[in-house]
């Protein structure tokens, strides 16, 4: 990138700038750092540092192939981010205020269009009904109560689906993505006509007690959500990889990426395995990416990931289709760095997260609210977390031009290390055996958790600082109001549930639900094709979230995978 | 910081909450100090209670990220009472507002280490519990 006699006078000018340090600093060492995955930094960065990189292979331009600059020629000033805030709780009709609500105050898809981020309650992620005893507690607190294609018409009517994109937050992909379609069918529309993302996350969610489908099984019926998606939802995004998820377990930057991108290839491979043609595949996979405190390496990771994805879809898939090289990503900022003592000061930190995603080229983003150590947002916390973005995106002008930090010594060297790392993460997980396998190990999550206890450490002991929890500690407290859902909202849901299975007709239930049985037992004997279209039949048969889930389980095996006990 | 390490600890987390990173800290941060800890992932709250007999614990710490302990902690508050085991100290952890604090101590919860908490404070309170 630079000719020898730039790089000879850069190594006079080094020597100089050594010699001034070592004469006004007497050689004290302060200046050398790291980086929050461990990578040691220097304090300056030259021509030095990056001679060594090709402008095309390894910086390149925004649309072409690696991608690190953006994923198109024009980004931000076409089309930028869409603005995407989770939401969700109480009942559907509940949710649905809230949807109105963010709507209204300037939430929206690309090119002006609706996008709504909906979650779930922990109920309806683990496929257990509101009448259960599991469920009690748990209703409509965190997310919304939606166990049934009509609780998808309580949320969703007379929005036009067609042209709204729909992303569903769950657990138990397969039942929830049935009850989406029963409903639109009710409404006389194809599963081809509708628009959105599910999450597909059949590893368990990162960063709870490791419960959902056992590994194999569970990439199954990812592998067959995928299989229906690719011939019947063009226009939808199957499977979203939950790098944040990693994060808030404890991962840093380098192992978050190398995780995603793990979790990736693991689908892919077994989607190849099936018989599908990755470039059919490819494209619906997304990522969901924490941007955290480390401002420049969050970038410098952003930077890296979407250089890796799209050098795993050519090189590890032969895939021919930009779609499927190009990484798609919602951020979700930090939540773990987020603190309860003086919360207003999370809008500061997240606003800084927001600011390093937006840099860095996000596709997608959610900010979270400042009253996240409390409990999900209220009106107010929800609306400033949108303005964050707003601000960002209309008033600090970074939109005007691609990739702007693109060039700087420091964010090119530090990329081409987060790659460096990322590569050889890539290469452990391979060593062992594959994705899979390390996963079953518990190497992936030990190395998470040994992140998490370290980063605690260093807060406990003063060595990170935690500003108002370990510093700038104040002695009166900042009353927030939390969040709280209608407290009818578990009574009406049961109820709810129990008169939506009064009034279906019993027998055509308990067909589809054998049906499905049939299908599920197919599936793990490898027969693809079969399970999500029995799910479809049952949603559309009235079979609840809790019924279908439950009858996968009779197949594939589900719970808890461990339990840990620390012995003295 | 180190404790005289006699009490043993029974942490628990509902099968269905998300986000443990929490609660994981705290087994962590007690086993360091010198305490015996048995985290168990649970799907009723007798089984809390249970594990708690079974495993002979001196304190409970329950973890909530998702506001069930309005559900939760009344039960096992009432299952203890019943097995006569309201000696054993029932902490509370997660994300709790602090307006609950007030309704959680009058159900007979000792303390609530929420996020941020004190961990020399929790190490403290804990190792006052050591059994006999």
């Amino acid at each position: 990138m630079f000719d020898e006699k730039t790089l000879e006078r850069c190594r006079q000018l080094m020597e100089q700038y050594g010699q001034a340090i070592a004469e006004r600093y007497q050689g004290n060492d302060a200046a050398a750092t790291t980086g929050s995955s461990g990578i040691p930094i220097k304090a300056l960065y030259t021509p030095l540092d990056i001679q060594d990189l090709d402008f095309e292979k390894d910086i390149g331009v925004p649309g072409f192939f690696p991608y690190m600059r953006s994923n198109y020629p024009l980004h931000y000033q076409f089309q930028p981010w869409i603005n995407q805030p989770v939401h969700g709780y109480g009942l559907p009709e509940h949710t649905r205020d809230r949807m109105d609500m963010l709507a209204g105050a300037g939430m929206e898809g690309y090119f002006g269009g609706r996008a709504y981020n909906i979650v779930v309650d922990v109920p309806t992620h683990f496929g257990v009904d509101p009448d259960e005893p599991d469920a009690q507690g748990y209703i409509g607190k965190d997310g919304v109560s939606c166990p049934t294609d009509e609780d998808f018409g309580r949320m969703l009517h007379d929005i036009d689906l067609t042209k709204t994109n729909i992303v569903l937050i769950n657990g138990d992909t397969l039942p929830y993505l049935a009850h989406f379609i029963a409903y639109a069918d009710s409404l006389g529309l194809t599963p081809d006509q509708l628009r959105g993302n599910t999450m597909n996350w059949q590893f368990g969610a990162w960063y709870a007690p490791n419960h959902l489908w056992e590994t194999e099984g569970g990439l199954k019926l990812a592998t067959d959500l995928i299989w229906y998606c690719s011939k019947n939802m063009p226009k939808w995004n199957h499977s979203n990889i939950q790098g944040h998820g990693m994060s808030e377990t404890g991962a840093d930057a380098v192992h978050q990426m190398s995780y995603g991108i793990g979790t990736a290839i693991a689908i892919a491979d077994s989607c190849v395995a099936a018989g599908l043609d990755p470039d059919s595949f490819m494209p619906g996979i997304g990522f969901q990416i924490a941007q955290c405190n480390d401002f420049f390496e969050y970038i410098c990771m952003f930077r890296a990931w979407r250089k890796l994805w799209a050098s795993v879809a050519r090189e590890r898939y032969g895939c021919k289709r930009a779609s499927s090289m190009q990484l798609r990503t919602h951020t979700h900022t930090s939540c773990f760095e987020l603190t309860k003592q003086q919360p207003l000061v999370n809008l500061i930190r997240s606003a800084f997260h927001a600011l390093g995603a937006a840099l860095s080229g996000t596709t997608a983003m959610e900010v979270a609210a400042y009253d996240e150590p409390i409990g999900i947002p209220t009106e107010q916390s929800a609306v400033l977390a949108l303005r964050i973005q707003q601000v960002i995106r209309e008033e600090t002008g970074i939109t005007k031009v691609s990739d702007p930090l693109a060039g700087s010594y420091y964010v090119e060297w530090l990329t081409k290390r987060m790659e460096e790392e990322g590569r050889k993460i890539l290469k452990e997980i391979d060593d062992a055996g594959g994705f899979v396998k390390a996963h079953k190990s518990g190497m992936l999550m030990g190395a998470m958790r040994r992140h998490a206890a370290d980063w605690r450490r260093q807060v406990d002991t003063g060595e990170k600082v935690v500003v108002g929890w370990n510093k700038y500690v104040v002695s009166e407290k900042e009353v927030i109001k939390p969040f709280r859902a209608d407290p009818d909202v578990a009574r009406v849901a049961i109820e709810r549930i129990k008169e939506y299975k009064a009034r279906r007709d019993q027998a055509k239930t308990d067909a589809a639900l054998d049906a499905l049985v049939a299908a599920a037992e197919r599936l793990e004997k490898g027969e693809y094709g079969h399970v999500m279209p029995a799910c479809v039949e049952a949603a559309k048969a009235k079979a609840t979230a809790g019924e279908i889930s439950k009858t996968l389980r009779k197949v594939f095996k589900w719970g808890p995978q461990y339990s840990v006990s620390l012995p003295h | 910081m180190k404790s005289n390490g006699k009490a043993k600890v029974l942490l628990v987390k509902h099968w269905m909450e998300c986000h443990d990173r929490g609660v994981k800290s705290v087994a962590a941060i007690l086993r360091d100090a010198g305490f015996e800890v048995v985290y168990i992932v649970y799907m009723r709250p007798e089984e809390i209670v249970a594990a708690a007999m079974e495993e002979d614990v001196s304190v409970i710490g329950m973890s909530f990220s998702t506001g069930a302990y309005d559900a939760h902690v009344p039960e096992v508050m009432k299952l203890l009472k019943e097995k006569g085991m309201e000696d054993v100290m029932v902490l509370v952890g997660g994300l709790i507002p602090d307006e609950d604090i007030i309704w959680l101590k009058e159900q007979g919860i000792r303390e609530v280490f929420g996020a941020g908490a004190d961990t020399n404070q929790l190490i403290e309170l804990v190792g006052t519990a050591a059994r006999k």
